[in-house]
This record gives structure tokens, sequence and C-alpha cells, in this order.
């Protein structure tokens, strides 16, 4: 991982056209940006799809970062505002969740539950949160990011970032309990 | 719920709390308040337990392949008309005409003397004589004052050709010349004291051989415009034959 200040260097350097740069900055944030897509999506072919998407939205608007907040806050921000978009379009987004049994024959399936070293049922129990909760918890909680920091990527005040993870994990939870019990 | 209690139930489920006896105490103060925290604590456990995850080796190459693939690619060039193809070779062909007449003009004293004025026993019929008249005025006026040339031209008889030129007024229906071209033709009838007349068509070797049962190879390589007077009928007025070059009258046919 680069430093904050080296990464708005390269970005500017990506706002210049300097793909080398741009590679730089991707490598960097790309698994990163996966995994909040990958949580918020539900689906690892459309987290994928969200990853290019804000990739390619980062280098159009590399000229716009404005060195308010780190680099790597910035794309994360790119990254779930084109997962809301995506999932605003995806009207059937619940259905494509990991399926509740995998076909162990299924290898591929089965690589992909590994990969994303998440029960099928709290994947499923977080794809029913309302988008803003899920990014919510996503950032806070898997991601391990800061209230600050998960408080500009969903540009909200932090007061409203604490309400969302507190309603995100009691929704969660409920949902874990009803698919358990 | 408060805000207050939130936040201490949130804190302690975080482990962000350095003393955890005042939340601890909210908690067991109220059934309500314990089972929140129960569950914001198993959500917290499943939800941290989970980790950041990576993307394949071949789906980050797949990433990199098709990120490159939509940066570089470029918009299609839109698909030009048809005609656009032909713009420079017109344009070429145009500066080839006009600089062939700029240099016929500063040579053309010796051609003077040549000049006949015969053309103009234009003879005319029907409807079309008090234009035809006129027009034969014109054409003498025309070489007189010393106009391009109707030198001899190698086109012996061109009346095969206003034959075929006064049939394809009946049967033809191709579309003229473009309007550029149009213009062009229009300059050089008037440059050879043409005036009133219009153009009907450019006549060019392979024309010419046709109308005459003949080969290319036999007839002169002159683009010749065929020309008859305003008004007239072509299937009865006089064809004037221009060479589109030196914009001189070649022959009269009636």
């Amino acid at each position: 991982m680069t430093s904050p200040a080296i990464d708005a260097q390269l970005l500017a350097r990506v706002a210049a056209g300097d793909h080398d740069a741009f590679t730089t900055v991707m490598s960097a944030h790309e698994d990163r940006v996966f995994s909040v897509c990958l949580r918020i999506m539900g689906n690892r072919e459309h987290a994928l799809d969200a990853t290019q998407e804000t990739f390619l939205t980062t280098f159009r608007k590399a000229g716009q970062f404005k060195g308010k907040s780190a680099v790597g806050t910035w794309i994360y921000r790119i990254a779930v505002n084109t997962c809301y978009d995506m999932l605003r379009k995806e009207k059937r987004h619940k259905a494509d969740a990991l399926p509740d049994h995998v076909d162990p024959a299924d290898r591929a399936a089965q690589e992909a539950v590994d990969a994303a070293a998440m029960r099928p049922e709290l994947q499923q129990a977080l794809a029913t949160l309302p988008a803003e909760f899920r990014a919510a918890v996503v950032l806070a909680d898997i991601e391990g990011l800061g209230l600050a920091d998960v408080s500009v990527i969903l540009d909200v005040p932090v007061g409203t970032v604490k309400s969302r993870v507190f309603r995100g994990r009691r929704l969660l939870a409920a949902e874990l309990g009803n698919r358990n019990g | 719920m408060r805000d207050h209690e939130i936040d201490l139930i949130s804190a302690l489920v975080e482990g962000r709390l350095e003393d955890e006896s005042e939340a601890r105490a909210l908690i067991a103060s109220s059934p309500e308040l314990q089972t929140e925290y129960e569950s914001q604590k198993m959500a917290r456990e499943a939800l941290v337990s989970v980790g950041t995850t990576h993307m394949r080796e071949d789906e980050k190459a797949a990433l990199h392949r098709d990120l490159w693939t939509a940066l570089t690619e470029q918009p299609k060039p839109s698909r030009a008309p048809w005609y656009y193809r032909w713009i420079p070779v017109t344009a070429g062909l145009f500066i080839v005409v006009v600089g062939i007449a700029i240099l016929g003009n500063q040579g053309g004293g010796a051609n003077e003397d040549r000049a006949t004025a015969e053309i103009a026993t234009v003879t005319t019929a029907g409807s079309a004589d008090a234009v035809a008249g006129a027009s034969a005025t014109t054409i003498a006026a025309a070489s007189d004052a010393g106009g391009r040339s109707a030198e001899a031209a190698p086109h012996a008889d061109l009346e095969a050709v206003a034959k075929r030129l006064r049939l394809d007024a009946v049967t033809s229906t191709s579309a003229g010349p473009t309007q550029e071209a149009e213009d062009t033709q229009a300059e050089c009838l008037v440059e050879a004291g043409l005036e009133d007349y219009y153009v009907v068509r450019t006549v060019d070797p392979k024309f010419i051989a046709e109308a005459m049962g003949t080969d290319v190879g036999e007839v002169d390589t002159r683009l010749l415009i065929a020309a008859i007077p305003n008004g007239a009928d072509l299937k009865t007025a006089p064809i004037t034959f221009v060479d589109s070059q030196t914009c001189t009258v070649v022959e009269v046919d009636d």
C-alpha cells in the first residue's frame, strides 16, 4: 500500500494521462475495492463489473480529486456509488446472491464461496439489508474503516454513519436469527 | 432508544471503551437493551470474521485487460457519405482545369488569329429560333473579342454524339451533374461567350466513342460540354460543344 502523499501525486499523474501511474494506483487499491464491491453487490461477477467501472471512473475523474481525503477513501466512495448505481439497475439482485446450497460438484461455485470467505447465509442476510445500511456495515465492520472515513465515503455525517451501522447490525442479526431459528 | 445508549452499546461492541462499567450497567438495567447488545454483538462478530477478500489472479488479469481495452478504445470515425471520397479528386481536377485555362489565357494570342467566326452559322428551328439566333451572334462576338479559339477539333463529326444526346433526352433518367460541377461548367460557357446557354451534360471520350461506334482510343481525350440555348428543347435545338479545358466552342451541331 502506498502512502497518501504518494497516492495523491500518482493521481495527479493519472489526471495527466499517465497510464503507468494509473496501474500503480489500481494495484494499490483494487483488492480492497473488489472486496467492498463484493460485499455490497453480493455477487462475484457483478463485483468485478463494479470494480472495473470504479477504476474507469477513477481514471476519468482523476483531475477532479481535490486532496481533501485520502486517495483510497476517494476511490472507495466511487466504488460505493458505483455499486449503488448498479444495484438500482439490477432488479433481481437478491436472487443473484450466492445460492443457499452449493453443489460440491460445482467447483467454480465452491471456489467462489471459498474466495469470498463468507458463509452463504451471512451473505444472503447481508443482501437483504437496504443498500445504505449494507454499505455502512461493510465499510465499518468488514473492511474495518473508521467512522470518519466511512462518513466521507458515504458522504453523510458521522452521526448518520453510527445510526446506519447500528440499525444495519440489528437487521442483520434479526435476519440471521430467522435463518438459524 | 436514545443516541447516548446507541453510542455506548456500539462502543462496547466494537471494543472502543477503556472503561466499560457505564455501558455494562446500562445494559444490565434493561432487558430491551440487553437484547439489543446481544444482537449487535452477534452481527458484529459475524461481519468481522469475514475479513477482506481478494481477486483471483485470472480475475485480475481479466480486469486489467478489460480496463485497458475500455480506456484505449477510441470512438470509431463516422462513416462519411460516399461522395466525400471524390471531393479531393474533383478539387484536383478543378485546379488542373483552372491552371490550364490560365496558361491558355497567357498564350492565347497566337490562337486568336485562327479563331473562326464560321461557327456562328447556327441555324435554328421551331420554338428555339429566337434564342438560337441570339446565341449565334454571341458565339461570333466571343470569337471576335478574342475569346477561346474554336480551334479545329479532332472531333471531325459530332453529329452522332448530338443524336445520342437527343436520344438520351427522351430516355435518360440519370441524375444531372453536381451543383459544384454545374457551376464550373456554366462559368466555362460564359467564357466561351455562351452566357444564354445551359449545360446539357458533359461528354467524355467513352460517350463519344460509343455514339460514333468506334474505339475510345480513336477519339479525342478532351472532355466536352454540350450546351443548348436557355429555354430550348434538346430534342430540336442546336447543340454546341465546348472544350471543358479551354472553354472554347468546338462544334455546333444543328
